[in-house]
């Protein structure tokens, strides 16, 4: 019954939702949980955030896991729970403010434009170069849409084919081009400007 | 130039991306280690996150409480404004009541004035007629309708 996934991304790792019991998806979840951390982390630009994201992706999927029919990677369906979960979250924020007005909500956090990679451990020099230069490339993306963002991380971060890409987001793989090529652009248009 | 007029839109943006991508190479290479690097987290931090999903999953009942404790704000709130409305409705029918108006019958404050005269004391050469007035008063009492006789008088 349980039998080990292989590596994501390697194979078309498809399994039907009956075999998803709950000691599979515990390895489900040991082998794609630094992944969907990571995603998330590079979406909303906060630590504490991530972490809860990634615990609410991973409660949702095994809610769900029997609507899953192995029609495309375990990995994809799991990040396309992320990538919603990002979304969602991002129009909850802009709402907060209202909420906020009305003292209905605590006031979670300022926006992403505002905020700054926190530290995540005793802060490696490594690691502090490293959100450096995604803050560089996250000050380019800025202007960009939660699904553009998504887009362009997906394919330099986690090297994720085209089409898979347009398969996680279900949306056409043209249409996948068109928003990285505007991502690229703009990154580019930075750099350049840095350079100058 | 002319390679790019025949390209379509698909192949421009295929184009595009590849150019982007030779521009910003050494970037989008050392992206994935980036990443990587920023989100490096001690393995307690991911058994962490595992014990909490499963402490989830096996308490869905937790959420649904900690929603209600969210919403315990929006429902003081309706409360104190269903109140205020009721308050404000009960104020506005209060005030739309009438007062009771008490009936003042003419007849009843003649024939009460009619008896003070006559029981006041007068002149002796007066007595005839006080004695015709208070016969009418009679006549006139037992001309009245019931209703009217049980309405106390000024005297009882």
């Amino acid at each position: 019954m349980d039998t080990v996934l292989t590596t994501a991304l390697s194979s078309p790792a498809t399994e039907k939702a009956e075999e998803i019991s709950a000691d599979r998806f515990d390895e489900i979840m040991r082998q794609h949980q630094r992944r969907v951390y990571r995603v998330i982390f590079l979406l909303v630009r906060d630590a504490d955030t991530a972490d809860t994201l990634t615990q609410e992706c991973f409660l949702r999927a095994y809610q769900k896991r029997a609507s899953f029919r192995g029609e495309c990677r375990i990995e994809t369906w799991i990040l396309r729970i992320a990538v919603n979960l990002v979304r969602d979250h991002g129009k909850s924020r802009r709402t907060s403010f209202w909420k906020r007005l009305v003292g209905l909500d605590n006031g979670e956090a300022d926006g992403a434009e505002s905020r700054q990679f926190p530290a995540p451990d005793p802060s490696a020099e490594r690691a502090l170069l490293a959100r450096e230069e995604l803050q560089a490339v996250w000050k380019a993306l800025s202007s960009f849409s939660p699904q553009q963002r998504a887009i362009f991380f997906l394919r330099y971060e986690q090297e994720m084919p085209l089409a898979q890409i347009a398969e996680l987001l279900q949306v056409k793989i043209g249409s996948v081009k068109t928003q990285l090529a505007r991502a690229t652009g703009k990154l580019r248009e930075m750099k350049e400007k840095q350079w100058k | 130039m002319e390679i790019i007029r025949h390209l379509g839109n698909e192949e421009l943006t295929d184009f595009t991306i590849e150019s982007d991508q030779r521009a910003l190479r050494s970037t989008l290479e050392a992206l994935p280690d980036w990443a990587q690097a920023s989100t490096e987290r001690p393995e307690e931090f991911w058994q962490k996150q595992r014990s909490m999903i499963w402490s989830r999953i096996s308490a869905p009942e937790s959420g649904s409480s900690t929603r209600s404790v969210r919403r315990s704000p929006v429902l003081a709130w309706s409360t104190v404004a269903a109140l205020v409305l009721l308050a404000g409705l009960m104020l506005d029918r209060a005030s739309v009541v009438p007062p009771h108006q008490a009936q003042v019958d003419p007849d009843h404050e003649l024939l009460v004035a009619v008896e003070r005269a006559v029981h006041n004391d007068g002149p002796a050469a007066l007595d005839p007629a006080a004695l015709l007035a208070e016969e009418m008063v009679q006549d006139i009492a037992a001309a009245r309708p019931p209703i009217r006789k049980k309405e106390p008088t000024h005297e009882n």
